[in-house]
């Protein structure tokens, strides 16, 4: 089908005019990851916030399809409003907002055979532990970054920061994610 | 990562209700809201020829505001619910869809209200009313400590239980709601029972107990809430 070929931000302009084909395209695309950003953000006792995040950040999407810029990337637009929701639904339990557990973050692909399986838990619990240390929104910054793959000029379009921020929060993040580990070593 | 068990269906939900806000978005304005303000007349209409026939002999101009009231608050509710829109129940998310659904829940019981005791407008009409369910409840709330006191279990005693009516069918957004948007909430079933309040405050005899009643049923409205939402967030935990 040749709108199955169409880029995030063409269908996202067609779905604003009305297009549910382009909807259902532009959802099928997201829905996982967007599930699985919010969800990875949760602990295990607010994991079920994130049917109710991922609900909102469709919700809010939709109410704002119009002011959706083309030259804007969509990926980084759709984010943008997880992430303010996440900030706002849970500004109350922020203190509960940690990085989700090992078993949270633990992937299907991820885990291969038995010795892989203990490796990578050794090493998702570090990095949990890690991650946890650093301030929230160089956490937020380093997980976008180095989980989600988005570069720093669309990172800082979804956290309101400039991107020299950005950099720097990136640049301290990762020293400090280093010198934490050594530590650990 | 996704769709697995309840997530999935999560996920199914939120398809639908987008695709359906699409298919709204494509309905002519005129027949959508028109539906809307006949429904909202039909319903105030029902209600106020309910008044009437209960109250005729007190039926004056006042009554008349009130129900003038009434049905403008209905046609309110109708068309902001009938307005093009993402209909999700999120819990603690309060959208156009669920407040003005609660908006409209809380007019109609408050017709109830006035068809069920106008003794909030100082109406003793129990003689020919064919409604007399709570005659003794107002005699013992008289007994307990004279026209204050009842006048404030009255506005505790309907507030409570016309916001439990009104709120049972969107209890799930309860849950997780934030104390400023539960009191946001809170004032609009205070509007909504406002024609109750222009009986009282039209009355020279009420208006001196007004405050009474008022303070009853925001603290009515008040309790039904943070119970809701205790109970809400008690069996979103299990």
């Amino acid at each position: 089908m040749a709108e199955e070929a169409l880029s995030d931000e063409i269908l996202m302009t067609q779905y604003a005019n009305g297009d549910q084909t382009s909807f259902t395209i532009l959802y099928a695309r997201y829905e996982k990851k967007l599930f699985g950003f919010l969800e990875r953000r949760l602990n295990s006792r607010h994991k079920s916030f994130a049917n109710d995040l991922f609900q909102m950040t469709w919700m809010k999407a939709h109410q704002a399809k119009r002011s959706f810029n083309p030259e804007q990337k969509f990926s980084s637009w759709i984010y943008a409003i997880a992430i303010n929701n996440l900030r706002d639904y849970l500004g109350e339990r922020r203190h509960d907002v940690e990085m989700a557990s090992e078993a949270e973050l633990r992937s299907d692909e991820k885990i291969m055979n038995a010795e892989l399986q203990s490796i990578t838990k050794q090493s998702l619990q570090m990095l949990e532990g890690l991650l946890n240390e650093l301030p929230p929104v160089q956490r937020e910054i380093i997980l976008l970054s180095e989980w989600e793959g988005f570069q720093s000029k669309e990172i800082s379009s979804m956290v309101g920061l400039s991107d020299a921020a950005v950099r720097q929060h990136l640049s301290r993040g990762r020293s400090k994610l280093q010198e934490l580990g050594r530590k650990l070593r | 990562m996704m769709p697995h068990d309840s997530s999935s269906s999560a996920s199914d939900n939120v398809r639908a209700a987008i695709i359906s806000a699409l298919q709204e978005e494509k309905e002519s304005k005129v027949r959508r809201y028109g539906r809307a303000f006949l429904k909202a007349i039909s319903v105030g209409g029902i209600l106020s020829t309910l008044i009437y026939f209960c109250w005729s002999s007190s039926f004056d101009s006042t009554w008349m505001t009130a129900c003038g009231m009434l049905t403008g608050f209905l046609a309110v509710a109708f068309l902001l619910y009938a307005y093009p829109q993402v209909r999700l129940s999120i819990r603690g998310y309060w959208s156009l869809s669920r407040l003005s659904l609660f908006f409209l829940l809380m007019t109609v019981v408050t017709g109830i209200q006035l068809i069920l005791c106008p003794h909030f407008a100082l109406v003793h009409l129990s003689d020919e009313s064919p409604f007399r369910l709570f005659d003794h409840v107002t005699n013992f709330y008289m007994s307990l400590g004279g026209m204050n006191l009842c006048m404030f279990l009255c506005g505790l005693t309907f507030s409570s239980i016309g916001t439990a009516i009104a709120s049972a069918p969107i209890a799930r957004q309860f849950a997780f709601s934030k104390v400023k948007d539960l009191a946001f909430v809170a004032l609009l079933g205070l509007v909504a029972q406002s024609p109750i309040a222009v009986l009282q405050l039209s009355n020279e005899i009420t208006i001196q107990f007004f405050f009474f009643w008022l303070l009853g049923s925001a603290t009515g409205i008040l309790f039904v809430f943070f119970l809701f939402k205790k109970i809400q967030e008690l069996r979103s935990v299990r």
